[in-house]
């Protein structure tokens, strides 16, 4: 199977950055620092995209503002995710 | 009278089977708000020092908070608190479900029970009337068929119903109270204070309107936007999908799943216990009043001697306590115990430790046959592990050792036990391993309620940008998971002050800032609409801290400092394997962090409250 063409970094029309916390951090692609993505993407997308699960994840943030699973990304924003990793 | 309450306390003497009704100011309700906080007005003023937990004399408070009846998701929560049986000290514990806002619709903010009536008794308020009724028939009855007679007795479906069962009638210290057969005030041991005073339920109907509210549409617009953004918001979407049972796979792929015993952070089981098992069993989701959020799991049950959906399945706590806990690899076993459990109204955190607390002592031979009837008692053994709970609620041979916690039973075993016992003040803590989040160290050892995971939010949550999560508290720099320096203190400070907020309002720390979808800035929107206070963010604050600081004096007063603010040596030791081999809470570290926090609080070095503080929060009648 070939790589989706959005993980590689001439793929997608636009680029945003990655950071994961935690127990994630294994999971930080190499290109974190330059990801490309298709305008238009959305959170659940990325979260596919990069072989998690909305389980794995109990917040993602864009920039400096939580998101949704349907929030679009924005080109050259951070993307950061925290793991599921909470009480109660 | 107050918007948002009554302005009735109910106060019952079982002894003398009369009640009075009290009529507080405005200015108390904003000072002592509800909850523990309330209660621990009561326990304080009307309880001596050490008082038997189990005497008469003990203070046994019902409270809702002033939010309880609104219609906001998750605004549903009781608070049950009394001097612990099972630590001695101030006992405390909440439960979502039904009964918070029935009380309130009933007529009353709070029941306040003292004395210990003759014979078996329970409590029925409706419409602002109070009845002390015969419950002899009752007696014995687990907390299904209880609810079952009372609904036919009262010839009213509609009732709601906190019980116990017969592990609180047996005055067993880890025994819970339960609302609705699936909503539980777990921990502390508060349903053997129940028992003690022969109190079998406290049973709740209003058929009046709600307490009026300063702002009504104001706060109908703040629940039609808080449930929108429950839809959206990533945390509460999770959670209505998945459930607690989600954070199970989620500690055992951080490696800090406690396993047998707190030995091991990783359990080579986790997945049959886990969430993928745990879908194949689910048949539905279950909720709190007027909750959107929806966490609670309906799941199909095996067969066995106790089998009704209406307890629910299990939460993470005690899939966690029954499963990697006691090496039981079976989410069969699990739902079993847990159904077992809430029939019989023991805390599934605690029972599920202890029973992990006796297969160590076996595997190591302090137990042996000899004491367990001839049995093999070891971590992974499911029969063993039901078993051990039949004899516990039968209170025969080990079990009737055990039905007194895994303190306790080490003190009567002798022989090496106490080597093995994994509580703190005496209280098994839930399944959250402090060496993966340290915040939790200092909430175990903290809590006025000993070993409790719900102190702080965890902080994992709000490190690097999610921090701003947690600014509104004052908290300037991303707390780091691992760390134990002036940070995470000042971090943990904060978020204590939150969740004890939480617990003075009778809120779900599952619906609210810092990580769930209400803001801090619609909270008190609301709490004002309510009330038409104009309090601010910062008031409620203070009332948390009033709250803290009244349960650490009760504790105080009860002969407990310092000495006991730490953690079971094995959180001492560094995780064996796993992702998270080799974390450990340094000694040394913690304990300079405890002192910090006692002078964060305001406190002496010996983690007394100061005079000042207590006349900066208004209470220094305590002392006078």
């Amino acid at each position: 199977m070939y790589p989706s063409i959005k993980n590689m970094p001439w793929g997608g029309n636009m680029h945003i950055q990655l950071k994961m916390e935690g127990v994630l951090q294994k999971r930080l692609p190499d290109n974190a620092g330059c990801y490309h993505v298709d305008e238009g993407s959305t959170v659940l997308e990325l979260i596919h995209a990069l072989g998690l699960t909305p389980e794995d994840v109990v917040l993602v943030f864009v920039g400096d503002r939580p998101a949704c699973l349907e929030t679009p990304l924005v080109a050259g924003k951070t993307v950061s995710f925290y793991p599921m990793l909470c009480g109660g | 009278m107050p918007y948002g309450y009554n302005g009735k306390i109910l106060h019952v003497d079982f002894t003398s089977g009369s009640y009075t009704i009290e009529q507080p100011e405005e200015k108390w309700y904003r000072t002592y708000l509800g909850g523990g906080l309330m209660a621990s007005y009561y326990m304080l003023k009307e309880m001596a020092a050490d008082t038997d937990p189990l005497s008469a004399d003990n203070v046994l408070c019902f409270v809702a908070g002033v939010l309880n009846g609104t219609p906001l998701s998750g605004f549903n929560r009781l608070t049950v608190a009394a001097k612990s049986p099972l630590t001695g000290c101030f006992g405390e514990s909440e439960a979502g479900g039904y009964i918070a806002p029935e009380l309130k619709f009933a007529g009353f903010d709070a029941v306040i029970c003292k004395g210990r009536a003759a014979k078996p008794v329970y409590l029925w308020i409706h419409d602002g009337e109070v009845e002390i009724r015969d419950a002899g028939a009752l007696w014995g009855k687990d907390n299904a068929a209880t609810r079952d007679a009372l609904v036919q007795e009262l010839e009213d479906s509609k009732i709601r119903v906190a019980s116990i069962g017969q592990a609180g009638e047996n005055l067993s210290p880890i025994a819970c109270i339960i609302n609705e057969l699936a909503h539980v005030n777990g921990r502390c041991g508060l349903g053997a204070v129940m028992g003690s005073k022969n109190l079998k339920a406290l049973v709740c109907r209003g058929t009046a309107p709600e307490p009026a509210y300063a702002e009504p549409e104001k706060i109908k617009e703040i629940s039609k936007w808080h449930r929108k953004r429950i839809s959206s918001h990533m945390p509460n979407v999770n959670l209505g999908k998945n459930g607690t049972p989600m954070h199970l796979m989620a500690q055992q792929n951080a490696g800090i799943l406690p396993t047998h015993n707190w030995k091991e952070g990783v359990f080579d089981s986790a997945e049959d216990v886990g969430l993928p098992a745990y879908e194949k069993i689910l048949t539905g989701r279950h909720t709190c009043y007027k909750c959107s959020v929806a966490c609670k799991r309906v799941v199909k049950l095996p067969d066995d001697i106790i089998k009704d959906e209406r307890y629910g399945g299990p939460e993470y706590e005690t899939m966690g306590s029954f499963g990697p806990m006691c090496g039981v690899k079976d989410l069969e076993t699990i739902v079993k115990a847990h159904q077992r459990c809430n029939a019989w109204g023991f805390d599934t955190i605690s029972a599920g430790a202890t029973i992990a607390f006796a297969q160590e002592l076996f595997e190591e031979g302090i137990l042996t046959k000899e004491d367990t009837d001839g049995r093999v008692v070891k971590f992974g053994d499911s029969e063993g592990v039901l078993w051990l709970l039949e004899q516990m609620v039968k209170n025969e041979g080990i079990g009737a050792l055990l039905a007194q916690g895994s303190a306790r039973a080490a003190k009567i075993i002798g022989r090496g036990a106490e080597k093995f016992v994994c509580t703190i003040k005496g209280q098994e803590p839930g399944q959250h391993d402090p060496r993966g989040k340290t915040s939790l160290s200092l909430g175990f050892a903290l809590s006025p309620t000993g070993g409790d995971h719900i102190e702080c939010p965890h902080e994992v949550a709000f490190t690097g940008e999610a921090v701003s999560l947690v600014k509104p508290l004052g908290v300037t720099t991303a707390p780091k998971p691992l760390d134990m320096g002036t940070a995470k203190v000042s971090y943990f400070k904060k978020g204590q002050l939150t969740w004890a907020m939480n617990n003075a309002l009778g809120i779900c720390n599952f619906v609210v800032a810092p990580l769930f979808a209400l803001s801090y800035e619609k909270l008190v929107q609301v709490i004002n609409a309510v009330t038409g206070w104009n309090v601010s963010l910062y008031e409620l604050l203070m009332a948390a801290e009033r709250s803290l600081v009244m349960a650490r004096i009760f504790n105080e007063r009860e002969g407990f400092g310092a000495r006991d603010d730490v953690l079971f040596p094995r959180l001492h030791e560094s995780i064996p394997e796993g992702p998270a081999a080799g974390n450990v809470i340094a000694k040394e570290a913690f304990s300079h962090s405890v002192k910090l926090y006692y002078s964060m609080m305001g406190w002496d070095e010996q983690g007394s409250p100061t005079p000042a503080k207590l006349s900066e929060l208004g209470i220094d009648w305590i002392i006078q």
